[in-house]
């Protein structure tokens, strides 16, 4: 019975999974911060988690908390914000592949490629072993090996390199 | 069934020969036409449609059942407005005769045009029944007639290869509650949510497109897995902007002209004597003094006309502007427009609504108290706005204020329209003007009652040939009415090329769904229209009052 169970899954699940999930806002942020260093905190709540339709990931109508500081309105919980409208709490988890997704990730990984902090957060670790853990799989890292020299190149491109690379998104 | 491992791994391996993609996935529609555009222009209220786009009295020889409240001229002569002289004008454009307002001017970058040059490409849909009544429900089903399925627009931009499949411009009321705020899109397709509120809401489009061009040469290596931002990065972002604040000036300043010149023949040219000339005494009141209410305040001003001195209808030249470049670059495959209300209006000697106590005997037996005068005294602002859900805005205010309303609009589509002609694109789009539905007018006139079983949808685009009219209406509201024998103000009647049914909204969704070549969400309600040889063609004609 339970042998004709998994085996009914398995085939049920072959016909539903509807292309790939993508990172949300909130993966996509705490990745990059955790790979280039948290400094970046304020880049990437302007350009990843406010784009709530962009990248996906709800916000929490109810965790939505503002203070005053010299004498303009500031979020203090940027991730629970509703920027636009309080519709956004009820966007998809999961990010979709899109232009405008590409486009802001571009514009995030080209402003980290150039921060000066990061540069020096990647060139304190060992080189190989920093992107080797950057991949999940290793399937990826050897593809990504396979068509950038990371020993040679400039910190800056390499930094670009990993961080526009898409498969770290996938989910 | 027995089953052993070997035939569990069997069937593991027949199951991942399935891409991961579903069998069921989405694909693409064959029959899309990937170069055309919708443009969804909503507003969200249901304010009247009877003294605009709604003729109530197609033909010559078409009945009607006069209402009072539906009126939309001062038939008499002279330089000062004679209450006792309003009658419901209209005008021959092409084979209909519509509402006069098509009579009147409308400004433009090119200077001062005819209204009914804007239906020389118009379709215009009356009498659809909506079936229920409420607000955020029939607005929400303008784009998702069937909730849980895909809405229009997330099933023409599953379809689409444009930079944004789907783009929403955000007004007052927001997303949520509204049409904008349905879209869903089975294929994974984006919806960008325009705040009304950013700074530079074109630049918030374009923003992350614009520093990466800067930047070029720095991604060189990374080229080839952002290839597909080749074309949008080819545009000239600067050219582009110069343009955007270029067509911004012109369309505010057609709103402007449009919504402030005292030019409309039979309405501003003359002085309207308003509520403050009036003597009201405490204790019962004739009716008419509710012709001058605008929701929470009775307007007093001593000539009318002057509640327009300091109107505004805020964002929507910056709105139009946005779609113009968006339309121009094939940058979009739809865009949810959100109008806002005339706002900012001057109000002086004025009166709290609550002064006039409405007494209810019957449907139609009202009449109308003070038992204590209270002056507004509320200071200009954004409140001081045109309630489009003009429940309690009387004869008087809603005739003068919708008027210039929709001749805002109007100037902005016209000015729309001969931009894309020029730019050759005017073919390329439809523009959908919807509300809620249109309303059911009070017999005392101090109001109107939501008129669900009445919607009116107009189309513009280059894709209509001519003025076209279609659907029938009752001549005096029966059953399923707020009031009835209430008179003809557009309440839906049974259409016989439908079998005899009434025109539903799900009609019109597969009309268009047929049009631009998707698969309808509403496969029972046949659809209004089709697309021939590139025209959009009616499958029915029917417009008749019955």
């Amino acid at each position: 019975m339970f042998k004709h169970f998994i085996l009914i899954s398995l085939i049920v699940a072959s016909f539903t999974i509807k292309g790939e999930p993508l990172a949300n806002r909130f993966y996509v942020k705490n990745f990059l911060l955790a790979k280039f260093g948290k400094h970046l905190e304020p880049l990437l709540n302007e350009t990843i988690i406010k784009n709530i339709s962009i990248f996906n990931g709800p916000c929490d109508i109810y965790g939505q908390v503002v203070v005053e500081e010299k004498s303009k309105l500031k979020e203090v919980y940027p991730e629970a914000t509703c920027y636009s409208d309080i519709s956004q709490s009820k966007v998809d988890m999961n990010g979709k592949k899109s232009t405008l997704r590409k486009a802001w990730i571009l514009k995030t990984c080209l402003a980290i490629s150039k921060n000066e902090e990061s540069i020096k957060e990647v060139n304190s670790q060992d080189r190989k072993k920093y992107v080797e853990s950057y991949f999940s799989y290793k399937e990826d890292y050897k593809d990504f090996i396979k068509s950038f020299d990371i020993k040679n190149s400039k910190t800056s491109e390499l930094i670009l390199k990993l961080c526009t690379n898409q498969r770290w998104q996938r989910i | 069934m027995k089953c052993n491992r070997r035939d569990l791994i069997k069937l593991a391996i027949l199951s991942s020969c399935f891409s991961t993609k579903s069998i069921f996935s989405y694909t693409p529609n064959t029959s899309y036409h990937t170069n055309l555009k919708y443009v969804h222009l909503n507003i969200a209220g249901g304010p009247c449609r009877w003294l605009f786009d709604n003729p109530i009295a197609p033909f010559k020889e078409s009945k009607i059942d006069k209402h009072p409240m539906i009126v939309n001229t001062f038939a008499n002569k002279g330089n000062e407005a004679n209450f006792s002289n309003m009658i419901y004008g209209r005008t021959k454009v092409q084979d209909f005769y519509m509402p006069k307002f098509w009579e009147m001017d409308l400004y433009t970058s090119t200077g001062k045009r005819k209204a009914s040059e804007l239906l020389e490409n118009c379709l215009i849909v009356r009498g659809v029944h909506m079936g229920i009544d409420g607000h955020s429900l029939n607005n929400r089903r303008l784009l998702s007639p069937v909730p849980g399925k895909p809405n229009l627009t997330g099933l023409l931009a599953g379809n689409s290869n444009k930079v944004f499949p789907s783009v929403n411009l955000v007004a007052d009321s927001g997303v949520a509650g509204v049409a904008g705020g349905t879209f869903y899109s089975e294929n994974n397709a984006t919806q960008v949510d325009v705040p009304q509120n950013h700074d530079n809401p074109f630049h918030y489009l374009l923003n992350p497109f614009v520093s990466i061009k800067e930047q070029q040469s720095l991604f060189a290596n990374i080229e080839n897995e952002y290839s597909d931002l080749k074309d949008v990065l080819k545009l000239d972002f600067d050219l582009l902007k110069k343009r955007y604040l270029k067509l911004k000036k012109i369309y505010e300043k057609n709103i402007h002209e449009s919504i402030r010149t005292l030019d409309i023949e039979g309405l501003s040219d003359r002085s309207i004597k308003g509520l403050s000339t009036e003597k009201i005494s405490l204790g019962n009141v004739k009716k008419e003094i509710s012709y001058f209410a605008n929701n929470d305040v009775h307007i007093g001003n001593k000539d009318f006309r002057t509640t327009l001195k300091t109107s505004v209808i805020e964002n929507l030249g910056n709105e139009f502007a946005i779609a113009q470049i968006l339309i121009e670059n094939d940058l979009i495959s739809t865009l949810t427009l959100n109008i806002n209300t005339l706002t900012h209006l001057y109000y002086e000697d004025s009166f709290e609504s609550d002064s006039f106590e409405r007494v209810i005997k019957g449907v139609k037996d009202t009449f109308f108290k003070v038992s204590n005068l209270k002056k507004y005294t509320k200071s200009i602002d954004r409140t001081h706005e045109f309630q489009l859900d003009s429940h309690d805005t009387g004869l008087l205010t809603n005739m003068f204020l919708s008027t210039y309303f929709y001749r805002g609009i109007s100037s902005c589509l016209l000015e729309m329209k001969r931009q894309l002609q020029s730019s050759k694109k005017w073919n390329e789009v439809i523009f959908h003007l919807a509300s809620e539905f249109d309303r059911d007018p009070r017999p005392d006139g101090s109001g109107s009652e939501h008129g669900w079983n009445g919607h009116v949808s107009s189309f513009f685009g280059g894709a209509i040939e001519g003025l076209q009219v279609v659907g029938n209406v009752e001549i005096n509201s029966k059953e399923n009415s707020y009031y009835k024998d209430n008179g003809t103000w557009g309440q839906g009647a049974k259409i016989s090329d439908l079998d005899n049914r009434f025109l539903v909204y799900g009609n019109i969704i597969s009309g268009l769904s047929s049009f631009f070549g998707v698969n309808t969400p509403t496969p029972n309600d046949n659809p209004l229209f089709t697309r021939k040889a590139g025209k959009l063609k009616l499958n029915t004609r029917e417009c008749r009052n019955v």
